[in-house]
């Protein structure tokens, strides 16, 4: 404008000079077709540059889209796979939780056996000296039984003893019944000299039938005194043999048991390792449960990220049509300036275009910057979930290890408790069959008791009979005193009576000695007797007392038994638990496993999208000089 | 009928007999007897007694036709038959018995113990039959044996023994 205002002021000084007017309007059109034609070229330049300068931005354009389409593929690979992971770590940790429930079950189950089993051992060992007592019991019985045994057999002697002074007793009563019968034979053919003898005679001779009569009674009381002492005396070495037979069974009964202790001991031991393991266990567990946590909040970052990425990508696609859109219109404006005779009113439209360019490609380029970052945290992520799962595993793999030899323990603990009750088992057999022995020897004794008692009755009898065995005799000897005062009235024919009344004295004084003799003998085996009833007595309350101390053994192990079926139940339950454990780390193994591959694979992903952002940048870098050099051109145009 | 005023009673098989006491001369224990060859089967053999040889007659053959069975319980009665001594060897002797006058029942008819008794004793209102040896009878059931033939060697070997 200022150069127009400055021709005007030329003209209006030259006046007159008309042609020199004309010549310097003709030199000034020369000058502006000079000028216009260089204009010309100028703009015409412009023009093309800006074409060529819109057609490049263009076809950076469409290689940064294609870049950010990349990237957003891969981000959703990236998001898809953080979802698969998410999902996994969660199935994961559930198992985890189930694991360590499992887990407080075998410590809880292993605790109660633990305590029950020394609980049982108390009770055992003081069974077995329960057992170890009355089997001493029982062998004191048994001795006691050889000793009223043998006892008894000397009855049997003592009262042989008796019989034979009974067949003594007994001839002499047939002798003096023989003297007397041939006496009245005499006195009755002495004929009147004879009657007063006859009368003696037949007197002695009828004390002689009974003194015969008690002799034979006493002969057939003995015989079964014998008899019932053979039988007696067996069924006491009957009751001693099932005595030592269950005393023997005792003994093998606390030799059986006394291995209870060890093994009580060895399973407690075992229950300790397991508690060990299983609290090692829950200590894996829980550490394990943190690297998934570690990895449940990488994954979580990465899937924060991609979607940051995600929308910067988008904002920088917007971006990138924004500037398509404006290079549009600037390949259209310079088409336009290339027609236009005055680039004028143009410049002023295309500076703000190209400075509109400007301001959307710092945008662009900021979303890509961001974009960078986000791929930076997002490998970061990746990196940390690798580190994370890689530990996981390794845990894993101790977390399964020791629950295989948990396992195997409570495996072991089954069979030792098996084992053991087992034993138990058998002893409680045993300790029936002792019981119901000692049982019956208790009452076989008690029935003895009552046999030997009858015995003693029985010679209560003998003792009266011997008594009149006496008084027969006294009666005998004073008759054949009579019998000698009558011989003696008879003078010379009495001579023979009173011989025979002297034989008879003689044989009455026999009779009644023997007959103290029977009476000493007889006291003897009544003492004896007595002897042998308290002694069998005693013997068998104190069977009777072992059968009510085993009873209460039997109820002991019984009850042991029970308490035992319940620890085998719970640690059967333990075992299909620690059986399912195994089943179940091996399935987070391999969850774990393909958490890593995905992580890896997530790695590499990022680290396409890392050059492909790289590569974006570039393009945005290079989209960005170009739309600088529009820019300068814009002003150009604009000058 | 005759009558005893006291008899010795004895037993053999099962059954009473009495023998008059003025014919019994003494009772003694069974003792070893001596067989004698070729005699009647109701000689058992002899015995001696205090020097003397006596026969022994198994009384249970005199009732039964059987022999007894010798044991050491059984007795041996001396009685005295027509002048001799001779050995009645019973199972036992019971008693010496003063025997009522009204106990004497003489029996009618034939049998084998009529044979040497034909009078019972009936004690106890008859709970008690006891038969009387005739000593006649006995002597002639000794002398009418089923061996007659041999009849007088043996009752002459009787008398030799018993002399």
């Amino acid at each position: 404008m200022g150069r127009l205002a400055s021709m005007k002021v030329v003209e209006n000084t030259d006046l007159d000079l008309e042609s020199f007017n004309e010549k310097r309007e003709e030199a000034k059109k020369k000058v502006r077709e000079k000028l216009e034609s260089r204009s010309y070229e100028r703009k015409k330049k412009i023009s093309e540059t800006l074409i060529d300068s819109s057609k490049q931005m263009s076809r950076q354009i469409t290689d940064c889209l294609e870049f950010t389409e990349k990237l957003n593929s891969l981000m959703e690979s990236i998001s898809e796979k953080s979802k698969v992971t998410t999902q996994n770590c969660q199935a994961v940790d559930n198992v985890v939780n189930e694991l360590e429930k499992s887990s407080r079950f075998t410590k809880e189950v292993s605790n109660k056996t633990r305590e029950k089993i020394i609980s049982l051992r108390g009770l055992v060992s003081e069974t077995v000296k329960e057992i170890n007592h009355f089997v001493l019991k029982i062998n004191e019985a048994s001795k006691r039984n050889s000793e009223s045994s043998k006892m008894i057999q000397e009855l049997k002697t003592k009262s042989n003893d008796v019989g034979e002074m009974i067949s003594a007793v007994s001839d002499i009563a047939d002798q003096t019944n023989l003297l007397a019968l041939n006496a009245a034979i005499e006195a009755a053919r002495a004929g009147d000299y004879g009657k007063g003898f006859a009368v003696v005679a037949d007197e002695v001779r009828n004390l002689a039938e009974v003194a015969d009569r008690c002799a034979s009674q006493i002969k057939d009381d003995i015989e079964i005194i014998q008899n019932d002492v053979g039988v007696i005396s067996n069924e006491i070495l009957q009751a001693e043999k099932t005595s030592t037979k269950q005393s023997d069974n005792g003994a093998v009964i606390g030799e059986n048991l006394s291995h209870f202790e060890v093994e009580s001991n060895s399973i407690v031991d075992l229950c300790n390792d397991i508690l060990l393991a299983v609290t090692e266990l829950s200590q894996s567990s829980e550490n394990f449960k943190n690297d998934l946590e570690d990895i449940v909040a990488s994954t979580q970052e990465s899937t924060t990220a991609a979607t940051q990425i995600f929308n910067s990508v988008q904002e920088q696609v917007k971006g990138l049509s924004d500037i398509q859109e404006s290079s549009d219109d600037l390949s259209n404006m310079a088409y336009e300036l290339s027609e236009s005779a005055s680039m004028d009113s143009q410049a002023n439209i295309l500076v703000a275009s190209a400075e509109e360019l400007s301001a959307t490609i710092t945008e662009s380029d900021i979303a890509s910057q961001e974009i960078m970052s986000s791929i930076l945290q997002i490998s970061q992520g990746a990196k940390m979930q690798i580190n994370a799962a890689q530990e996981g595993g390794e845990k894993i793999g101790e977390f399964s290890d020791l629950s295989k030899s948990a396992g195997d323990m409570s495996e072991s603990l089954e069979t030792k408790v098996h084992s053991l009750k087992d034993v138990v088992q058998s002893s409680i057999q045993k300790v029936e069959e002792m019981q119901k022995g000692i049982t019956k020897a208790a009452k076989d004794s008690f029935s003895s008791a009552d046999k030997v008692f009858e015995l003693e009755e029985r010679i209560v009898q003998i003792k009266k009979v011997v008594d009149s065995i006496t008084a027969i005799a006294l009666r005998t000897n004073m008759l054949a005193v009579q019998g000698a005062v009558e011989a003696a009235r008879a003078g010379e024919e009495g001579k023979g009576f009173a011989v025979v009344a002297a034989d008879i004295q003689s044989l009455a004084d026999n009779s009644g000695q023997n007959a103290e003799e029977i009476k000493d003998l007889v006291h003897d085996i009544e003492k004896q007797i007595n002897y042998a009833i308290s002694d069998i007595k005693s013997t068998a309350n104190m069977n009777e007392n072992s059968a009510i101390e085993s009873k209460r053994a039997f109820d002991k192990l019984e009850k042991v038994n029970m308490e035992f079926q319940e620890v085998l139940d719970e640690i059967s339950k333990v075992r299909s638990n620690t059986a399912g454990n195994i089943l179940k780390t091996n399935n987070i193994t391999e969850d774990i496993k393909d958490i890593v591959e995905r992580a890896q694979d997530a790695s590499s992903s990022i680290d396409k999208a890392r050059d492909v952002a790289t590569k974006g940048n570039k393009g945005m870098r290079e989209l960005s000089q170009t739309v600088s050099v529009v820019v300068d051109l814009a002003d150009e145009v604009q000058k | 009928m005759e009558t005893v005023e006291q008899v010795v009673i004895f037993n053999c098989a099962n059954n009473e007999f009495a023998f008059d006491i003025m014919k019994v001369q003494e009772i003694i224990r069974y003792k070893k007897i001596t067989d004698v060859p070729q005699s009647d089967p109701f000689l058992l053999g002899v015995v001696n007694l205090r020097g003397s040889v006596l026969p022994v007659i198994d009384f249970l053959y005199m009732i039964k036709n059987q022999n007894s069975k010798l044991e050491k319980n059984k007795r041996i009665i001396i009685v005295e038959v027509e002048g001799n001594k001779v050995g009645v060897l019973v199972d036992a002797v019971r008693e010496v018995l003063r025997v009522p006058e009204d106990s004497f029942e003489e029996l009618v008819g034939q049998g084998r113990t009529q044979s040497i008794s034909n009078v019972m004793l009936k004690l106890n209102d008859g709970e008690r039959i006891i038969s009387l040896i005739d000593q006649k009878m006995f002597h002639e059931s000794l002398h009418e044996s089923d061996f007659t033939d041999e009849e007088n060697s043996s009752e002459e070997q009787i008398e030799e023994l018993a002399s």
